[in-house]
């Protein structure tokens, strides 16, 4: 992955994110593009391949899609392939996701612990990372023996670490 | 000492009772690019320009480009421990140095960490890297000389303290001959500089002699060697003279007087262009950065002398620059030609046919220091400087083996004897009434009468003579700093006399 296609994937995402605005689609579009990557994860090989023309790829997409998703969504996609930035299309929906979810005022909160949380618990740490960020939060709690005990959460650029783990690290280097 | 196991085990069990620190909160980012000693790392919006992030296995960056979506920074250790994908930690802070006096005699690199293996240095004050040049109302005027213990280079080259005064020549010309020798001479002045001497991308040998000749000379009591060596990556030879400067800085603002000695700045560039080029920074001329001119204007600019309510301490700067086969008109001697309050020009033929120091008194100028010259050397240099001109003219005007009249004869023996007494050796710096007394003589023609060949003898048995017969009258030369016609007449017999008896 290059610096550049960042850049690239960000204009893509935020033409994309103006035109569904536009139409008061924001929502069906993220949805659309979350649909549409996992109905295309076979074909991902011969959508990105070089040498596959450019119109058997808009066939594809259109015979597995067709009515499944909205039609500005195909409409952009076709312009992927067009433009032969099909590469990009993870990297499009994940910068769109972000931008749909600012503009909601909302932000997604990656939650690593070492032990299951109960649904309680969750809530209760949503209720206050809202507080902390201002932001409605979507948690994305996964497990993670690695950490020995306690919690990180990162949102956006920002890691908060509370894990036992990184108490130890940072002890480590206090030593120094 | 002997060290009980005991005790650091009870130490370090307090240190691990009072640690608290349960929750970090930190910026991270991650890497997407790395290699030549370059990483690009996404994410950290907030990070600043010079900022220091931490990267897995201890390895320390540098930001030094802010682009859209990305950050390009610098590392200040092995890339290879570094991987694609790695966290990034954002420190807040911006890249500083350990200063203090627990600095003075040590050897350091680029981050102020001891290489001299006599154990860590322990201070606790930093400062940054980078700070901006002290402003006019800041300063006063430069009006103490900054001995070099060189006859050719107090005499005609004045440097004061707070100056910047730049040593330019080809390789193996005798620059850095000129500046250890200034260090050495240090040890006996008045209000002693601390000297720092910035070791650029030179080889580990060369450094290491160089600390072996100081120490031998007395003189790392009151030095700090900081040295980033050719084999360490770019980012440390980049930021080893702004390190050697900060260090330098704690002293000044304590009122004290620095000497600090960048060598060289050519390889400083160089480094930099390195850089610049890995950071997709466009090239310019030379392929340097377009930035070059103030990469080498910003560290020098920091060269000062304070005014009396900051303190009066000052810290004069000695840049380095090595030029190839004698071209001053490359880049990078240019610019620092005219960063600098003049230049020392060393010279390569003048090495070889035995003049050395091998200074060519015509290119070589100082701007500021002549205010800084003691009255006795202004008294008896302004006329040295003359006779060396008109030698020079004339010198060139003989090769032709024309025929001259007498005054003409007279005057070019006079510029070889001048020529011969301004030789010296290395590593042997004299005291400002040595050259005082031995210019007095050559240009009052107590040496006219001397055989070419035997001048350097004469000057030696001079001096010893002086300290042995007129001990009085020295430290009066020393002292008075000016010399009137009782010293004068004092002087003079001290010449007759000794002529007299000189075989």
């Amino acid at each position: 992955m290059q610096a550049s296609d960042r850049v690239l994937a960000g204009r893509y995402a935020a033409a994309l994110f103006q035109a569904a605005s536009a139409k008061g689609e924001e929502q069906k579009v993220q949805a659309d593009l979350g649909s549409a990557h996992k109905l295309l994860l076979d074909a991902m090989a011969a959508l990105r391949h070089p040498r596959v023309p450019p119109a058997s790829k808009k066939k594809l997409l259109h015979d597995t899609l067709g009515t499944k998703v909205g039609p500005t969504t195909l409409k952009f996609l076709d312009l992927l392939v067009d433009k032969k930035r099909f590469d990009l299309m993870v990297m499009i929906a994940s910068v769109y996701a972000k931008l749909a979810a600012d503009k909601r005022g909302a932000a997604k909160a990656q939650v690593r612990t070492a032990v299951a949380l109960s649904a309680e618990t969750q809530q209760q740490l949503a209720a206050k990372l809202k507080k902390f960020t201002g932001k409605e939060i979507e948690l994305d709690v996964k497990e993670d023996p690695e950490l020995i005990g306690g919690v990180t959460v990162k949102i956006g650029d920002w890691v908060l670490d509370s894990s036992l783990r990184g108490q130890l690290r940072r002890m480590k280097e206090s030593f120094n | 000492m002997a060290i009980r196991p005991e005790e650091i085990t009870a130490v370090i069990k307090t240190q691990i009772e009072g640690f608290s620190g349960s929750t970090e909160l930190k910026e991270e980012g991650s890497v997407l690019q790395v290699g030549d000693g370059i990483a690009r790392v996404y994410g950290i919006e907030n990070a600043m320009s010079g900022e220091l992030l931490e990267f897995p296995n201890g390895v320390i960056g540098m930001v030094l480009n802010l682009e859209k979506e990305n950050v390009g920074c610098v590392l200040f250790g092995t890339d290879t421990l570094v991987k694609e994908g790695d966290p990034v930690r954002r420190t807040g802070k911006v890249a500083q140095v350990p200063v203090g006096e627990a600095m003075i005699g040590r050897v350091v690199d680029a981050l102020g960490r001891a290489i001299d293996g006599k154990g860590a240095i322990k201070t606790t004050k930093f400062r940054p890297l980078d700070i901006v040049a002290p402003g006019v109302m800041e300063r006063a005027p430069v009006v103490e000389p900054l001995q070099t213990g060189v006859k050719a280079v107090d005499a005609m080259i004045p440097i004061g303290r707070g100056q910047r005064e730049l040593i330019i020549g080809d390789r193996q010309t005798g620059k850095t001959a000129i500046a250890i020798d200034t260090i050495i001479n240090q040890k006996n002045q008045p209000n002693r500089p601390i000297c720092i001497y910035v070791a650029v991308g030179q080889k580990q040998s060369t450094v290491a002699a160089v600390v072996q000749k100081l120490q031998d000379a007395g003189a790392m009591d009151y030095t700090i060697v900081v040295s980033a060596g050719a084999s360490e990556p770019a980012p440390m030879l980049y930021i080893a003279p702004y390190a050697g400067c900060s260090i330098g800085e704690e002293f000044l603002w304590q009122g004290k007087a620095v000497l600090v000695i960048y060598d060289d700045l050519s390889k400083h560039a160089a480094a930099y262009r390195q850089l610049s080029l890995l950071l997709r920074r466009p090239p310019g001329r030379e392929a340097y950065p377009g930035d070059v001119f103030y990469l080498h204007s910003r560290l020098l600019e920091r060269a000062c002398k304070l005014s009396k309510e900051n303190g009066g301490g000052s810290l004069t700067a000695l840049p380095i620059i090595e030029t190839q086969a004698n071209d001053v008109s490359a880049f990078i001697p240019t610019n620092v030609i005219s960063i600098t309050d003049g230049q020392i020009y060393l010279e390569s033929n003048l090495f070889y046919s035995g003049i050395r120091p091998a200074v060519n008194v015509g290119l070589s100028v100082s701007r500021v220091g002549g205010a800084a010259q003691t009255k006795a050397m202004k008294g008896v240099a302004g006329r040295l400087r003359l006779d060396m001109a008109q030698y020079n003219a004339l010198a060139a005007f003989a090769q032709f083996g024309s025929e001259l009249d007498a005054s003409s004869q007279k005057q070019l023996a006079r510029g070889e004897r001048l020529v011969e007494l301004l030789k010296q050796g290395q590593y042997v710096p004299l005291s400002i009434e040595r050259q005082v007394l031995s210019i007095f003589a050559g240009t009052n023609g107590f040496v006219d009468g001397v055989a070419v060949k035997d001048v350097r003898r004469w000057e030696t048995e001079l001096h010893a003579y002086a300290d042995a017969r007129h001990a009085a009258t020295m430290k009066e030369l020393g002292d008075k700093k000016v010399i009137d016609d009782a010293l004068k007449a004092k002087i003079e017999t001290l010449l007759k006399e000794f002529t007299a008896q000189f075989k």
